[in-house]
């Protein structure tokens, strides 16, 4: 297990460097020079060169290239060009709000989700079970940014129960999360579903309802488990969609998360916050399918062995 | 717990089950009768889709839904087809026990061997964790499973089909239940492997004073184990009997088809006589007596059901359900 892991970090590593390659040069061919728009447009092209210099702007792009991946080994990833805070600092203190909005949504994803599928695929065919299903393809499909909307006027300003925008109180993160929650809600219940109802089918849940036990611990302790093998495959990729994928969100209900960090950034060219920002990302989501996998082995004893340990 | 004092401890009356489907029922089993006693094992044999495996499944109304299930399963006094869904709970897995056919796919992947067999002796028996574990260790060293104590921390996967069904015999059998159903306990298995399980069931039968319904297709095994025989047909039970009589003496068309269509090392295989034609399908059941298209004895007379009754001037318990009474006892009884 150990040397498996060792193995997927390795293979991580290559995989982010890869990534800031690909952010670099994108940065680079997209039209806008960042010198320009920081400064007014009157500024003498000695200041432009002056400070084009400062920033390192006026070396080879190679050179460039290899300074920012020096500094990120050294998990230093420059300043903002605006603010002049350290990327990295902005990033972990965006962080924590983040991980606060997304952690919110995932749990309510997950609780919801699995159990509207289990519900769903134990009343096959009745009219919760369509229910649901319908429900299921109307999360799905609604634009998260509309949802946002819907619930700011309805919760927040109709019925005034919770604050629109802002992170000022715990009870700010609620709209949002259930924002941000809502398709993988959807997602999950449905995918908790075919799995439940493949898992019933199988000849061990006969045995397990062969041994008298009751249904509840047929549903919750011999099939659940067996269905969790695909969920857990869905929540972890989902898990890093929620952690990287919070921009619209986020803009919407004015939370300083990343994503928003991410969308400012871009609007106003700052290279070295959206070049932290898009590695974020990506670490974001290396780790999560990392998460997944070795999960997996934790809940299916077959794979736990293929592997040798 | 058993019932009658005569020592019939499972007795099945006029059993009908069907599944109900878009199309209106389709019965699997109609009209079965049949008991066993303590100590006694029953044999059924028959053709895929004859029945036998639902006639089992009724027993432990295991019956996968939408199905309708008639008739009376006396046991220990109480009809089980009345009982409350909780009340038959205490008596599956723990009175009466069922192996199944499918060793490979019939325990849970991710739980192991031991939590398995020990979670039926914290049902049945109010054990804690500690002690079902060390009776389920010591169940499957009964099942003859080596190093026990490592195998119950194990999970299917890492056993052979054989050892996985001798998992299922110890689960079957921890609360020493009094009837043991099993459902083709060996097709799944090699023939080496089927012998061994095969003693194993009688072994842990003559511990534990079980009954058991053994249902095979397979007629060695139920030659081998068997003190009575059903024959079921489509259905029904077309021939019943104890092992001497039957496999001596058949009566039924279908059971001489089926004695014959038993390969034997000392015979030429150009003297294998197959029974003609197929089993009918339950949703187009031909009238009257369900064997008459496949039958060469047929005519008018078995275009109404004939009744399961003791053959003419014989005593004993035989029964047959066939108009013609006695087939010829070899000749062409399968033309």
């Amino acid at each position: 297990m150990a040397s498996y892991i060792l193995k997927r970090l390795s293979q991580t590593f290559i995989v982010l460097l890869g990534i800031s390659l690909v952010t670099f040069i994108l940065m680079n061919v997209v039209p806008g020079d960042p010198v320009l728009l920081m400064l007014e447009k009157r500024a003498t092209p000695e200041a432009v060169e002056r400070i084009r210099r400062e920033m390192g702007l006026d070396k080879p792009k190679t050179t460039q290239y290899l300074n920012f991946v020096a500094g990120a080994a050294r998990l230093d990833l420059g300043r903002s060009y605006f603010t002049k805070e350290p990327v990295m600092t902005a990033l972990s203190r965006r962080f924590g709000v983040t991980l606060r909005l997304a952690s919110s949504a995932y749990a309510i994803a997950m609780v919801v989700g699995i159990s509207l599928g289990v519900a769903s695929a134990l009343q096959r065919g009745r009219v919760f079970d369509s229910l649901i299903r319908g429900g299921a393809v109307l999360g799905i499909s609604a634009p998260v940014f509309w949802v946002a909307i819907i619930l700011q006027m309805v919760f927040g300003l109709r019925l005034g129960l919770f604050p629109i925008s802002g992170i000022r109180s715990p009870n700010s993160f609620v709209l949002p999360a259930i924002a941000l929650g809502l398709r993988y809600v959807a997602s999950i219940s449905r995918v908790t579903r075919t799995s439940m109802l493949e898992v019933i089918g199988q000849d061990y849940i006969r045995t397990a309802r062969a041994k008298g036990l009751a249904e509840r611990v047929v549903i919750l302790k011999h099939a659940l488990k067996n269905a969790l093998i695909p969920i857990i495959t869905l929540a972890g990729t989902e898990l890093g969609n929620l952690l990287a994928g919070s921009m619209l969100t986020e803009w919407v209900f004015s939370i300083p998360g990343i994503g928003k960090l991410m969308v400012d950034s871009i609007l106003m060219r700052d290279l070295p916050m959206l070049q932290g920002t898009v590695l974020y990302v990506a670490v974001v989501f290396v780790v999560s399918n990392l998460v997944v996998d070795i999960s997996y082995a934790f809940i299916d004893p077959r794979i736990r062995y293929a592997r040798g340990d | 717990m058993s019932g009658a004092p005569s020592g019939v401890l499972l007795d099945v009356r006029d059993l009908k089950t069907s599944f109900v489907m878009r199309r209106g029922a389709v019965r699997a089993v109609d009209g079965v009768s049949l008991s066993v006693e303590r100590g006694e094992t029953l044999g059924i044999v028959g053709e895929s889709g004859c029945g036998k495996s639902v006639t089992a499944l009724s027993v432990m109304r295991l019956v996968a839904e939408p199905c309708r299930v008639e008739g009376e399963i006396l046991y220990g006094g109480a009809d089980l087809l009345k009982l409350s869904m909780t009340e038959m709970r205490k008596i599956r897995g723990n009175k009466i026990a069922m192996i199944f056919q499918e060793p490979m796919t019939s325990l849970n992947p991710v739980l192991t061997v031991g939590t398995q067999i020990s979670e039926v002796l914290r049902l049945h028996e109010g054990l804690g964790r500690r002690e079902a574990m060390e009776r389920t260790v010591g169940m499957l060293a009964s099942v003859h499973i080596p190093m026990p104590d490592k195998r119950a921390r194990e999970y299917p996967h890492q056993m052979s089909g054989g050892m996985r069904q001798r998992v299922m015999i110890a689960m079957a059998l921890c609360c020493r239940p009094d009837v043991l159903i099993c459902d083709e306990p060996t097709t799944a298995l090699d023939v080496t492997i089927q012998a061994q399980i095969i003693s194993l069931i009688e072994e842990l039968k003559s511990l534990t004073g079980s009954a058991v319904i053994m249902i095979t297709h397979d007629l060695g095994v139920i030659s081998e184990i068997s003190d009575r025989i059903a024959v079921m047909y489509a259905g029904r039970i077309v021939e019943e009997g104890t092992k001497m009589e039957l496999l001596t003496d058949p009566l039924h068309p279908y059971t001489v088809g089926l004695l014959n269509a038993v390969p034997r090392i000392d015979r030429d295989l150009a003297e294998l006589r197959v029974i003609p034609g197929m089993v009918p399908n339950p949703a187009l059941m031909p009238e009257g007596c369900g064997f008459r298209p496949r039958c060469g004895h047929a005519d008018r007379v078995c275009l109404r059901m004939p009744e399961l009754l003791p053959p003419d001037g014989r005593r004993g318990q035989h029964r047959v359900r066939c108009w013609k009474r006695r087939a010829e006892p070899s000749g062409d009884g399968s033309a």
